[in-house]
């Protein structure tokens, strides 16, 4: 089979219409596509139609307490950019994406378009409940969860362009905590076997409120929030106080593949991980071994 | 002799200034004038028959030529044993079936992926079996699958009286996996034809004469008008050897048959389809001792993996046979093994040979017994070690040569204070299953020794040349290649201390097989220890016949003469003097160019008494040794293991340059610890399924051990040159053992095969009861 057409729009206009063409695909970093046509060049898509050149999808801004990612930012130039608002976790997820030249050319947009559980990006993203903008030809902009976007069929996602991550404010501190955790066989360099973002809004009285947790990595079959999990850690008190069953019941919910082995004991260290940063540093953190 | 001394001395890389500055030429960094770009068709099976349709590729626009396994002369087999283009039956993932050349790497590329094939498969064996199965045998008319000359035996004593004489007999099994070298830089070579029918070849490989006398056999061209040039190796291991040559081959042909020159260039997983891997091991071992731990006998049972051509698999038996008992005082051994055809990827020349594999069999085993009679991993080591005037399991009465493995296993447990951080970690481990912490800890030791060289297994011969230019500068040529592992520079040292002059004045000339004779292969960790003789053979003679001219130039006798820092000088009258400059000129103008040439041929004294049929003998002419000692954290919720620290201490002889030396024990604790914990590459009907760096993890810097402590043990051997020994193979052979030892302190488990992953581990920490997760 003939290597795909490569197509360079100069418009985010221009590259709507362009991916209208049977089978093409939107190309922006290229780090998951590019390892994907290697693999099965037979399923490569013939068109691909690049956003590099379209630096509207680009920049880190403001927007209200919120803070905005354009979609073909790459993960340095947010790392770079040092916005205040972005939590503590995310930064850290960010930092763990591959090596420096990877993180050089890959995009968030483009890691939530692969949506693949092992990106490091998506836990946290789906944790903190961020929101997507997305286009498509003749349709009116839309703003979904990352949640709903990850659940969406392939040939839905195809013609639909992330623009922005939307994160919602992020103010730390007593009242929210978060923190991001991975197992991996290497200390560097190596896609999670397993992660978990955990986000933690606390009351008044001091007890956990509101609680996001999301597993990720190669062993889940997807990025989901683990409702059950969530339900049984709300009303715990967030330093000592998390129910002893937590992991059994985590583990349960996220159907782990391949789950003989250390299955159950990673989902124990994970969550002991996420309460040591939790404690240590009540404004978030992330963590790895 | 120079006032500071060259030897010994951690000087910089000869070619480390190129490299660091990003100016060192590979072979990738060449183009030619009308240059074609090389493609190449791998097999999509394991196993199964292929046929192929290269009407639209041949036809497609770019394409300079194609050629299959039809358009070669039948048969098309070289040295690998591997057809050269595979046609009708493939028998492993890394067979070619067509190669193209194209005007650019695109076209080339398109073209391959044109060529239509229609692939049967048939059934598979990623298993090396004693009998033949039906559908898999390699040959309908035998009952197994051995590889031929593969059976190698070492017997000393009688294994049943030691048996009887044992009140302790332990046996157990273990086994290691296929590991891929993962050298950073691909497979690759340039073909350019030249007058005469003659092509010039650069490529990244590590024996250029091999690739060379390939390329002519199968082009069908005398030898000579081969000529192979080495441009700088970015990593081999031992796996250039054979796939270097296959590329060298497949360009050939092409440059051959378009009569232009050929670039081709491997990407990774090509490499890895078509590159030689650590054979597998399969291990039975068995050990006898008496009560208070004093070995009685050994007996191994080794089954190795050779994969669908096994060429190299006759001669990683014999080594693995020779070193399978250890470096231990043995009355009575029997070792056997046997090689076997798969259809995982072929296994060939790796780092070790075969000795990674045999010292985690007997050095986990040896730990087993220990805690068997309730003695420590140190204390059954030290009743049972080799010594001076010992005899190995071959026979070998070491009366000779330095044994100083005692001394360095003490050095090493005192340095690392062994005795009491194991015992330290036993009661830390107590405390955290009673308390149902998940921290343990684990210090494992591990002993080996390696024959230097190529012993009996073949010649050990090599030879080189210098030549002082008439300013004084000198080059210097031998038949053994720098890869990266720092060849060049202890050559160089070598020749400077010999002659008396400056490392500055000496270079060190690339490999060309059109300027010096065959060395022999530069693997056997011989690059130093045989070919660093040869050099000092050969700067002792150009020294002699440089003194002699400034004899009759000063008129005093050569005796009379010394050679420092570049300066001939009275040892008399200290006021007479000649720069070896000026004396060169004057030999160049009196008709007496200065060169020294040595060629050796024998390194044993007298010849080798090796008997290939009771496995007995003098199998090398030295040994060196070494002694790791690793320690491990481990969370048995995770089964993660994490290498804290790496003692490693290696009888060096003497190092030739301290650092280059260092420098190759960390990278070797480096290979080991990915051998150890995480290196497998799988295979799914044949087909490696992990053929990248990002699914086939090697360990990264930031994995290394916190602590690598590097302890070179100096001893004097009378063989090598300036008593040096090898240390290349040795640096990576007992790291598995060590850590796989540490391991099972920190797990409370046997670890019985490699790698040690975390579900593995799990796995048996759950069989022993081990609390996790």
């Amino acid at each position: 089979m003939d290597r795909p057409v490569v197509k360079h729009p100069r418009t985010i206009g221009e590259a709507l219409r362009m991916v209208q063409e049977p089978g093409a695909c939107f190309y922006a970093g290229g780090i998951e596509l590019h390892l994907w046509a290697r693999r099965d060049p037979g399923s490569s898509p013939p068109v691909w139609v690049s956003l590099a050149g379209l630096r509207e999808l680009c920049g880190v801004r403001p927007e209200g307490t919120e803070l905005v990612l354009g979609a073909g930012s790459t993960y340095s130039q947010v790392l770079e950019s040092r916005p205040d608002r972005l939590p503590p976790m995310l930064r850290e997820a960010l930092g763990w994406v591959g090596c420096e030249a990877i993180r050089n050319q890959g995009t968030l947009g483009g890691a939530v378009a692969a949506g693949a559980p092992f990106l490091d990006l998506l836990p946290p993203l789906v944790a903190l409940e961020a929101r997507l903008h997305l286009l498509r030809e003749g349709e009116d902009p839309e703003t979904i969860p990352v949640a709903d976007y990850l659940l969406m069929a392939p040939d839905r996602r195809r013609t639909r362009l992330i623009t922005g991550i939307r994160i919602p404010g992020w103010t730390g501190g007593g009242d929210c905590r978060c923190a991001y955790q991975r197992y991996t066989l290497r200390t560097a360099m190596d896609p999670p076997r397993l992660s978990l973002a955990v986000v933690l809004g606390i009351g008044g009285e001091g007890r956990i409120r509101q609680a996001r947790l999301v597993l990720g990595g190669h062993r889940v079959s997807g990025i989901r929030r683990m409702e059950q999990a969530e339900a049984l850690l709300e009303g715990s008190d967030p330093v000592d106080g998390w129910p002893p069953q937590m992991a059994a019941v985590l583990a349960g919910e996220a159907e782990l593949r391949d789950p003989d082995g250390c299955g159950m004991g990673v989902v124990q260290w994970l969550l002991e991980g996420v309460q040591t940063r939790i404690q240590k540093e009540p404004g978030g953190g992330g963590g790895t071994r | 002799m120079a006032d500071r001394p060259v030897v010994n001395d951690p000087r910089p890389r000869v070619d480390g200034r190129a490299k660091v500055r990003g100016r060192a030429q590979y072979t990738d960094d060449i183009r030619v004038p009308g240059m074609l770009h090389g493609g190449v068709l791998l097999s999509p099976l394991g196993h199964g028959t292929v046929a192929l349709d290269v009407t639209a590729a041949s036809r497609r626009d770019g394409v300079a030529c194609l050629i299959t396994a039809a358009d070669l002369p039948d048969p098309s087999v070289t040295w690998l044993k591997q057809p050269v283009l595979a046609g009708g039956t493939v028998r492993f993932a890394g067979e070619a079936l067509a190669l193209v050349a194209a005007v650019s790497p695109g076209a080339a590329a398109a073209a391959v992926r044109s060529v239509g094939v229609r692939a049967r498969p048939l059934p598979c064996r990623e298993e090396p079996a004693k009998t033949a199965q039906k559908g898999t045998a390699f040959f309908g008319d035998r009952d197994d699958d051995r590889i031929e000359d593969s059976h190698w035996g070492v017997r000393k004593g009688e294994a049943a009286a030691g048996l009887a004489s044992s009140e302790v007999v332990l046996s157990a099994r273990r086994r290691t996996q296929c590991v891929e070298h993962m050298y950073l830089e691909t497979e690759r070579a340039l073909v350019v034809p030249q007058d005469e029918g003659r092509l010039l070849i650069q490529a990244s490989v590590q024996h250029p004469y091999l690739a060379g006398e390939a390329v002519a056999s199968v082009l069908g061209i005398p030898q000579q008008k081969v000529r192979v040039v080495q441009p700088t190796v970015g990593g081999s291991f031992g796996g250039k050897l054979e796939s270097g040559s296959l590329v060298c081959i497949w360009a050939a042909l092409l440059a051959q048959r378009t009569g232009r020159p050929v670039s081709l260039v491997l990407d990774r997983e090509q490499s890895v389809r078509i590159s030689a891997k650590r054979h597998p091991f399969r291990m039975e071992y068995t050990v006898g001792a008496t009560a208070g731990g004093v070995l009685q006998v050994l007996q191994a049972r080794i089954q190795s993996d050779g994969g669908g051509y096994g060429f190299e698999t006759p001669f990683v038996n014999w080594r693995a046979a020779v070193h399978a008992a250890g470096c231990y005082q043995i009355p009575h051994v029997d070792v056997s093994i046997d090689g076997y055809y798969s259809h995982r990827s072929r296994s060939g020349a790796f780092r070790g040979f075969g000795s990674p594999q045999v010292i985690f069999g007997q050095e986990t085993l040896m730990d087993q017994l220990a805690a068997h009679l309730g003695l420590s991993p140190l204390e059954i080591r030290r009743r049972n070690v080799l010594e001076k005037g010992a005899t190995t399991a071959t026979g070998h009465r070491l009366d000779t040569q330095s044994v100083p493995i005692r001394a360095l296993m003490e050095t090493m447990a005192e340095r690392t204070g062994f005795e009491a951080r194991r015992a330290l970690f036993e009661e830390e481990n107590e405390r955290a299953r009673r308390g149902g912490s998940p921290g343990r800890r684990g210090i494992g030791i591990a002993i080996s020794f390696r024959g230097c060289g190529f012993g009996a297994e073949s010649p050990d011969a090599t030879g080189a040349m210098l030549s002082m230019r008439p300013d004084g500068s000198i080059s210097l040529r031998t038949g053994l290649t720098e890869m990266g592992q720092g060849l060049a520079t202890a050559h160089a040292q070598i020749a400077a201390e010999t002659l008396g002059v400056g490392l500055e004045q000496v270079q060190v000339e690339t490999v060309d097989t059109a300027m010096m004779p065959d060395g022999g292969l530069t693997v056997a960790s011989r690059g130093t220890f045989t070919g660093g003789r040869a050099v000092w053979m050969a700067a002792r003679d150009l020294r002699e016949k440089l003194l002699t001219v400034a004899a009759t130039s000063l008129e005093i006798p050569a005796d009379d003469l010394d050679l420092r820092d570049g300066v001939v000088i009275s040892r008399s009258d200290r006021t007479r003097r000649m720069g070896s400059g000026e004396v060169a000129e004057k030999a160049y103008w009196s008709g007496q160019p200065l060169v020294g040439y040595a060629w050796l041929n024998r390194f044993l004294d007298g010849s080798t008494d090796w008997d290939r049929d009771a496995g007995s003998g003098r199998a090398y002419p030295t040994y060196t040794y070494a002694c790791v000692i690793s320690e491990v954290s481990l969370d048995v919720r995770t089964g993660r293991v994490r290498v804290e620290r790496v003692h490693a201490g290696h009888d060096v002889g003497r190092a030739i340059n301290p650092a280059l030396a260092r420098g190759q024990v960390y990278g070797g604790i480096a290979m080991g610890m990915g051998m150890a914990l995480m290196e497998e590459l799988h295979h799914r009907e044949g087909i490696p399924q992990n053929d990248n760096l990002d699914r086939y993890r090697i360990p990264t810097a930031e994995d290394q051990a916190p602590e690598l402590d590097v302890t070179l043990f100096e001893s004097d051997d009378p063989f090598g040159p300036f008593h040096a020994k090898s240390l290349g193979e040795a640096a990576c052979e007992a790291v598995p053992a060590s850590i796989a030892n540490a391991v099972s302190q920190a797990a409370s488990v046997w670890v019985d095969s490699l790698p040690v992953t975390p579900e593995k581990l799990c796995g048996w920490m759950e069989q022993t009861g081990e609390e996790h997760g």
